[in-house]
Parts: structure tokens; C-alpha cells; sequence
């Protein structure tokens, strides 16, 4: 579904990612794991169009090069932002209805908002509350049910255990993992890798910018290479 | 009674006036952080095609209002696509100079192709009248002045709750590169922002040219300068704020007007200036803005 | 049209054809701003063009050199420095003191002089200048002739609204308006401020129509398209009185700022030249409009006047090139006919001259000439 090609991203004189290729294909979930700075984020940024990158990213195999952030979502890509990045002024039913932007009128809308209910039920009893005083987990729901709300095909999601509290941290990653059995395809960008491989099929670890390990979820999990790669080595 | 009444209407009057074209000023600014000062243009823009389809023989007030309205906003989107989008990514201090170099080849081409000197408009005199409300009274391009404001201002506030569009451009106000995530295209959130605060722009130009019965090139600039005092008084980028601060602006003006000896008739400025100042000492941030949605505010 | 863009963007020069005795003028012309009404420049260009025509050999002719000011002191002061660096022993701009006293005292290093055409502020005369003459008399004198009139039309209560905006001219006006008004037997009621701008007199109107008596006369001096708005909102206020004021109003966009002819019939103000249908004045600013400049009105008339007056000087004193020579003849001369009609003389008050005052007024939306005297009370000027 997704297809990336000898990618590099370079802000000025600083090469953040290094000729990368990696790929999902339609139903599977991968992550996307590394250090701080390992080029992670400017990967997602890239697909999203948010960072100039060198190299092929194609989608469903259309070229995504020259497209805008905004027609790479119209094709069916969805992005939860690291940090979250509710519309804090806005109340939750106001950012789950930009999330629907695109969606063709009030049923359609209204529809996507009762899934999204259905998946969050906290964000039902909140709907009316500005999203800015909601507390982190529920700002994380906000952020993918906002993001669902586009129908989208592949969700990108961004550090969705940043900051968050362990207790919490597998609340939001069960819900992504019945997302997962839904069908959605996944890239999970993390940190926290062990929650993570929980619920991927394959996983790419990234280093300095560079592919350090590839391989199956469940291997990863089992063997010690992880942490090997963490460090460097 | 009816005298503080009448200068409450006065007060008022003058408020709506600053705070229709100081809305126009913060929709821009809270989206782009730029201080458009090309919105005086805009005013020009609407009086200008009201004078022009006087020449042509079309001199029905209203038709002449509906055009004037339609060419200011037709000239607010025009300025965003021509000489705002190219710099949308440059510094603030780009914009900001954008905004100066729009303004002054817009007032030269009326200054060259019409004339530097005042042009006599008399099409909407009619709104000069005096009507009587109640045993009071009233001009009714006052009332009208209020009314249409308050309107507008209620439209807006709709708009913003209600349409995809509307909250776009409050979400983008904080975040644009989140809401362009969302699929909505950033030159459509802005290009609206423009075109609202061209309406607006177009709505207080039918009221400035029907009390002064005349046109020039700089016509825009001073009632631009009284809604950027009105934006900072209110807090910059709030529109809440903008409106606020027309109307305090208006009250304190009249207010000085009055209040204040006739030998010291030549300080109504200073007082008014010191007044502000001292207003932006107690809260700089203005009356409603506040200074976490600024620290806020991605890039 | 076509001059005003060339003057806007280059000097215009218009010189005589092979003759020495070249007289130049420099006009830092107010041609855009908030003083753009009241400039002499096109009027005075228009004349240099017709006296350089008909000049016979050894004949005096003219170069006017001429940009806009912008109504800014500043610009003023620097495009006059030029005019005097290229050689121009007559200097004038922006007419307010504020550009002209520090014109005269940089045309003082040079030998030049300043004439102003239209200036009135009673400082220029105050301020010590002896290179500086004015065309028309100070404002106190058109205030007196404007106090005798309307006092001779029933008005006893006034209303004076002064700003500090514009210096004496007013700050000062009203003020000697509502003295002649006094020593009449008139009253002043009050004052009230405003700013040069104002294009909203709904407090000061309230505040008008909340007297008691409410006044008969309203004394103003300031610009147009104020002026006229005041007199709008005030009679669509329901005020019968007069509104009265200086040659700020005397601009052809009065009559549609004023909007109908019921307004302007409560309209009166004090000028210099009767720029009336058929008037020597009219006519001249008609020829000017067919050849092709852009002139208005009585701000330009007077700038023909100018430039006749400043040729006769010259002739007279023998000299294009010594200011101070051309200052004397024109002081000393018993009588300059002028092109406006009429005649004045310089020579009993030196910097400006006497000659009467015409108060306009308006009957059917045109412009009448109301009266034409010289006032024997000066409130101010000695």
C-alpha cells in the first residue's frame, strides 16, 4: 500500500534520514522504532509532505511527489501528530467534525462520529467540552478518533504513548490493536517499543537515519537484537 | 437624557465603524500573523467602484452598496492570491512590508488614474437623515451603522461555530499545519479569511463614504490606524478583542471629546494614546488576548 | 492630467525660449495629502506658460520648477533646498507655517525669498522673516469681514470650534472671528475642539443642538471634505443657523460633500478672489483646464496671480536673479493689477497686502457673492 524508496531527508548541512526504503502492504500493521533523533518523525513527515525528501514514496503505487499535504490525505492517508495536536480551542465534537472535513455531508458526518463513539466511548461524555481541558489520554483519543473520521485507508500514528502514563499507554494501544483487527493498515512510529511490536506484524528499526534492523514483530520482541540496535551496535 | 443618550448613539456609531474594520484586521492576523495594513485599500477599493459605477450612469444606492461590498471583497482575495500567498512563508517583517508596498500602488493607481484630490460621492447621502425613535431623535445611518455592525458581527460568530470552514479558521488560528492534516487546503482557509475581512472592510466602506460624501486615495488610512489601536487595545489576533476594542476606542474618543477643557482641546489625542498606554502597561497583552495563545501558536 | 503626471514624477520645467532674463520659482506644491486642495502650482505653472508665450525679446520669463510636497513639511523643506541649490531666488510650498518659516530662513542663506500666495497664518508675519511676503491678508481680517456679515444677517449667538491641528489658521480664526462677533454686540456661546480629519461631528453636533439658546452661527476653520460634513450632519440635525468659516472651504468639492442645496444655503465663507460663474477668476482657471493643466479653483487663480505679480517685480527691480532686489520693488510698486480682478498694493504693511474681503455664500446650490469689504476692525494683526 505504502512504498518507500531510497528516501533521504536532509534539513540544511544535517542528513536526518539516509537513503530509507521500507514498505506496508494493505491490512498489516508496521512500527517504525528507534532512539530520539533517529529520523522517525522526519520519515512520517516526508510521506506526509511536511518535509522536502529525495527518493519515491508512492501510495497504492501513485507517485506522491509534487502532491500537498492536503491531497495526500484526500487519497486516503491519515497522520496523528506526535504531541497530539487537539485543536485545543475547539470542542471535541468541533474536531472530530474538521477531522470529517472531507466527508460529504451532515449523515456522513454524523455517522463517522458514532463509530469514532463507539471506539472511544469517553469522547461521547466529553463532546462537548473544549478539547484543550481534556487530560492526555483523552486528547490522544481525541487525536486518532479525529483522524479516523476521514475514513482513511493507511493511519500514521505519531508517538501515541508520548507522555502518556503506562496505565493509559495500553488503554490507547488496545484500541489501536481492535483497529487493527478491523482491517485499517497501520504505521506506528514509537519509542516504546515493546507496546508497539504487541501489536505489529513487521517492524523497522531505524538508526542515524538508517534501516538498523527489519524483521518480524514477534522475532523482535523475542530476541535481544532490539536492544542492540538501540544502542548503536 | 436625550443628550447622553445621543452621544451614547454617537459613541456607539463610532465603535461599530472600528470594530467592522478591526475584525477584518485580526481574521487575517490570527491566521498569518500578518498586520495587514493594506486593508485601507480595501475601503479605497469598495468607494472607488461605487464612484466608478456612478460614472457609468448606475447610481441606485443599493445595487451601488451590493457592487462596492463585492469589489472589496473581490479585492481582498486579489491581494491575498497576488501578493500575500507568494510570502505566506517569509518572516513577519515580509508581510508586514508586502503590506505597505500593496498599499501604496494601490493609492497611487487611484492617485494616478482618478486624482490626488478629493472626489465628490454623494450616492448614499440619503442615509444622512434624521428618523425619530421613540420621541428620540436618531440618524439613521447611525442606527444602520450599529445595527448592520452587530449583524455582522452575529454572522460571523455563526460562521465560525457552525460551517467546516469557519472552524478551520479558528483551529488554524493555532495550528494550520494540523488542519491542513485534515485535508483542508490551506489557500482555501485563507483565501475565506481574506474574503471575510474584505466584506467587512466593503460593509464600513458604504458607511465611511456615505458621511463623507467624498472619496481620495488615503481615504483608508486613518480608519485602518483607529482599528489597529482598537486590535491592540482588545488583544491582537483575538476577534472577540478586535470588536472590544472598536467600541472601547469609540467611547473613549467621544468621551474625551466631551470631558476634556476646551484649553486643553489640542491633548484629545495624548489623552487618548496615554490612555491606551496605560490600558497596555496594566495588561499588554490587551483585553482579551492572552499570552499563552500566542506562546501557543505553531508555525 | 497629463502635467500633474509629469510634475508627480519629474521637475516640469517651463522655460522661456532664448531669453536671459529667466525669473525661477521653485514650488514644493502640495499635489496629494490632506492639503492638496489649497496648492497654487498648477495655476502658477499655467501663467508661466502664458507669459513665456508672449514675451517679447528682453522680456522677464519664468522657469517654475515644481513636485509634489505631499502636504509634509519635511519633503517641503528638502525639495525647496533643491530648488534653491538649482538656482530659484522665488521659493514655495506646502502653505503652512510650518514648512515656510524654516523655507525663509533657508532662502535667507541663498538671497532668495519666499512668496506665498495663500498663506494666512498671522505668525508668518509674527515670526521676523525679511524675505518672506504673503499674496492675501492674515486670517484675523477674513474673520472680521465674516463677523461684520453675519452679525449684519441677524446672528447673535456663535459657536467657535478650533483645533490645534493646523496652527493659527485653526486655532486662531475662530477665535478672532468670535472677537469681531463681541465687539458687535454678538455673543460666544462656546468652543469646541476637533482634529483636521474629522469626518464624524455626530458629538460635537449633539453637543451643538443641546444648547440653549441653540446658536445662530457656527465659526470654523479648517478643510475640506470636514467642513462640509459638519454642515451636513448639522442641518440634518435639525440646526437652522449659519456655518461659517475661512478659505479652507473654498474648494470645488464643498458643494458635493455639503450634498444638497439646502445645506450650502447655511453655508458662508471668507476668501480672496470671488471665483464666481463669469468671474476674471473663472475664466482663468478655464483657459488653464483647455490647456491642459489641472487646476481647481481659487488656490490656483491665486498662483497666476503669483507669478504676474513676481514678473512685474522683477521688471520693476531690473534683476531675475537678486531675491532680495525683487522683494523691494514689490513692496515699494503703489499697485499690482491683478489677472483675478481688482488690485493690491504691499505697500503700507509690507508682508502682506490689503484688499478686500469676498464672503461667499450660496443661493440654489451656486455660489454667491454675499459681500465684499475691507474690515476697519483687526482683531489681531496691528
Amino acid at each position: 500500500m505504502l512504498e518507500i524508496d531510497c528516501l533521504t531527508v536532509r534539513y540544511g548541512p544535517i542528513t536526518a534520514v539516509r537513503d530509507l526504503s521500507l514498505g506496508v502492504k494493505s491490512g498489516e500493521a508496521v512500527a517504525l522504532l528507534g532512539p530520539n533523533g533517529a529520523g522517525k518523525s522526519s520519515t512520517l513527515l516526508a510521506i506526509m509532505g511536511l518535509a522536502a525528501g529525495m527518493g519515491r514514496i508512492a501510495f497504492d503505487g501513485r507517485n506522491l511527489t509534487g502532491l500537498s499535504t492536503e491531497d495526500r490525505v484526500r487519497l486516503g492517508i491519515a497522520l496523528v501528530p506526535e504531541g497530539r495536536r487537539v485543536f485545543a480551542n475547539l470542542t471535541v465534537a468541533e474536531n472530530l467534525t474538521l477531522g470529517g472535513a472531507l466527508l460529504s455531508g451532515r449523515a456522513a458526518r454524523d455517522a463517522a462520529t458514532d463509530q469514532v463513539f463507539v471506539l472511544f466511548p469517553k469522547l461521547a461524555e466529553r463532546r462537548a467540552q473544549v478539547a484543550g481541558t481534556l487530560s492526555g489520554g483523552e486528547q490522544q483519543m481525541l487525536a486518532i478518533g479525529r483522524a479516523l473520521m476521514a475514513g482513511p485507508r493507511l493511519l500514521i500514528l505519531d508517538e501515541p504513548s508520548l507522555g502518556l502514563a503506562p496505565l493509559i499507554v495500553a488503554q490507547i494501544f488496545d484500541r489501536i490493536a481492535a483497529l487493527k483487527a478491523s482491517g485499517l493498515t497501520l504505521l506506528i512510529v514509537e519509542q516504546n517499543a515493546t507496546q508497539a511490536l504487541r501489536v505489529a506484524d513487521r517492524a523497522f528499526v531505524l538508526a542515524n537515519g538508517q534501516i538498523a534492523l527489519a524483521g518480524n514483530a514477534a522475532d523482535l520482541l523475542a530476541t535481544g537484537n532490539l536492544a542492540a540496535a538501540y544502542l548503536g551496535a | 437624557m436625550d443628550y447622553a443618550l445621543q452621544q451614547f448613539l454617537n459613541a456607539a456609531s463610532f465603535g461599530a465603524e472600528y470594530a467592522l474594520i478591526a475584525l477584518g484586521l485580526a481574521i487575517v492576523f490570527s491566521l498569518m500573523g500578518l498586520v495587514n495594513f493594506a486593508h485601507g485599500e480595501i475601503i479605497a477599493i469598495a468607494s472607488y467602484a461605487a464612484f466608478f459605477l456612478i460614472l457609468v450612469g448606475i447610481d441606485n444606492p443599493a445595487v451601488v452598496a451590493l457592487v462596492a461590498i463585492a469589489a472589496s471583497v473581490l479585492g481582498a482575495i486579489l491581494f491575498e492570491r497576488v501578493a500575500f500567498r507568494p510570502v505566506r512563508h517569509a518572516p513577519v517583517a515580509t508581510g508586514l512590508l508586502t503590506a505597505f508596498g500593496v498599499s501604496i500602488v494601490v493609492q497611487n493607481a487611484f492617485l494616478l488614474f482618478v486624482s490626488p484630490r478629493p472626489r465628490p460621492l454623494p450616492v448614499f447621502g440619503g442615509l444622512n437623515r434624521t428618523v425619530e425613535l421613540g420621541g428620540l431623535k436618531v440618524q439613521l445611518l447611525q442606527l444602520l451603522e450599529i445595527g448592520v455592525t452587530l449583524a455582522a458581527i452575529s454572522a460571523l460568530l455563526v460562521f465560525l461555530r457552525r460551517s467546516t470552514l469557519g472552524l478551520a479558521m479558528r483551529a488554524a488560528a493555532r495550528d494550520f499545519n494540523t488542519v491542513r492534516l485534515m485535508g483542508l487546503r490551506a489557500n482555501r482557509v485563507i483565501a475565506t479569511a481574506f474574503a471575510i475581512s474584505g466584506l467587512l472592510a466593503g460593509i464600513a466602506a458604504v458607511f465611511i463614504v456615505a458621511r463623507r460624501g467624498s472619496i481620495e486615495p488615503d481615504m483608508g488610512f486613518m480608519p485602518v490606524l483607529k482599528a489597529f489601536v482598537a486590535c491592540v487595545i482588545g488583544g491582537f489576533g483575538s476577534l472577540g478583542g478586535a470588536v472590544l476594542g472598536g467600541f472601547v476606542l469609540g467611547f473613549v474618543e467621544v468621551g474625551i471629546l466631551l470631558v476634556l477643557p476646551q484649553s486643553m482641546g489640542g491633548l484629545k489625542d495624548a489623552v487618548v494614546f496615554s490612555l491606551i498606554a496605560l490600558l497596555l502597561v496594566a495588561r499588554p497583552q490587551g483585553i482579551l488576548g492572552s499570552r499563552v495563545e500566542l506562546g501557543d501558536k505553531e508555525r | 492630467m497629463l502635467k500633474t503626471l509629469l510634475a508627480t514624477t519629474a521637475t516640469l520645467v517651463l522655460s522661456g525660449a532664448a531669453s536671459a532674463e529667466v525669473l525661477k520659482i521653485g514650488l514644493a506644491n502640495p499635489m496629494t495629502g490632506d492639503y492638496a486642495p489649497y496648492g497654487e502650482g498648477n495655476g502658477a505653472a499655467c501663467m508661466a506658460e502664458i507669459i513665456n508665450e508672449t514675451a517679447a525679446a528682453g522680456d522677464v520669463t519664468v522657469e517654475i520648477m515644481m513636485e509634489d510636497s505631499r502636504s509634509d513639511p519635511q519633503l517641503t523643506l528638502s525639495l525647496a533646498q533643491k530648488y534653491l541649490d538649482a538656482g530659484a531666488v522665488i521659493v514655495h510650498g506646502t502653505p503652512f507655517p510650518d514648512s515656510l518659516i524654516p523655507m525663509a530662513a533657508m532662502a535667507q542663506g541663498y538671497g532668495a525669498i519666499v512668496y506665498s500666495p495663500q498663506i494666512t497664518q498671522v505668525e508668518m508675519h509674527e515670526a521676523g522673516l525679511t524675505n518672506f511676503t504673503a499674496g492675501v491678508a492674515p486670517d484675523d481680517v477674513g474673520a472680521s469681514a465674516m463677523a461684520s456679515t453675519v452679525y449684519a444677517k441677524g446672528a447673535r449667538n456663535a459657536v467657535l470650534m478650533t483645533s490645534e491641528d493646523a496652527g493659527s489658521w485653526t486655532a486662531g480664526t475662530p477665535v478672532w472671528f468670535g472677537e469681531a462677533f463681541e465687539a458687535l454686540g454678538g455673543k460666544v456661546m462656546a468652543k469646541l475642539n476637533h482634529s483636521i480629519g474629522t469626518s464624524d461631528w455626530s458629538p460635537q453636533v449633539t453637543e451643538i443642538m443641546a444648547m440653549s439658546p441653540v446658536p445662530d452661527v457656527v465659526h470654523i476653520c479648517s478643510i475640506v471634505p470636514d467642513v462640509g460634513i459638519l454642515a451636513r450632519q448639522l442641518v440634518s440635525a435639525g440646526y437652522a443657523g449659519l456655518v461659517v468659516g475661512c478659505d479652507g472651504f473654498d474648494d470645488p468639492s464643498l458643494e458635493a460633500t455639503a450634498g444638497s442645496p439646502e445645506v450650502l444655503s447655511h453655508i458662508m465663507f471668507a476668501t480672496h478672489v470671488p471665483v464666481l460663474p463669469d468671474s476674471e477668476a473663472a475664466k482663468f482657471v478655464q483657459t488653464c483646464k483647455d490647456r491642459g493643466y489641472s487646476v481647481n479653483g481659487i488656490f490656483d487663480a491665486l498662483g497666476g496671480d503669483m507669478v504676474r505679480i513676481l514678473v512685474e517685480a522683477a521688471s520693476d527691480a531690473g534683476t531675475t536673479t537678486d531675491g532680495m532686489a525683487i522683494q523691494t520693488a514689490l513692496r515699494a510698486r503703489a499697485s499690482f493689477d491683478l489677472m483675478t480682478g481688482g488690485s493690491l498694493s504691499f505697500t503700507e504693511k509690507g508682508t502682506w497686502p490689503i484688499r478686500a474681503v469676498p464672503i461667499i455664500g450660496f443661493e440654489d446650490g451656486k455660489r454667491v457673492l454675499v459681500s465684499y469689504d475691507t474690515p476697519s476692525f483687526l482683531p489681531h494683526t496691528k
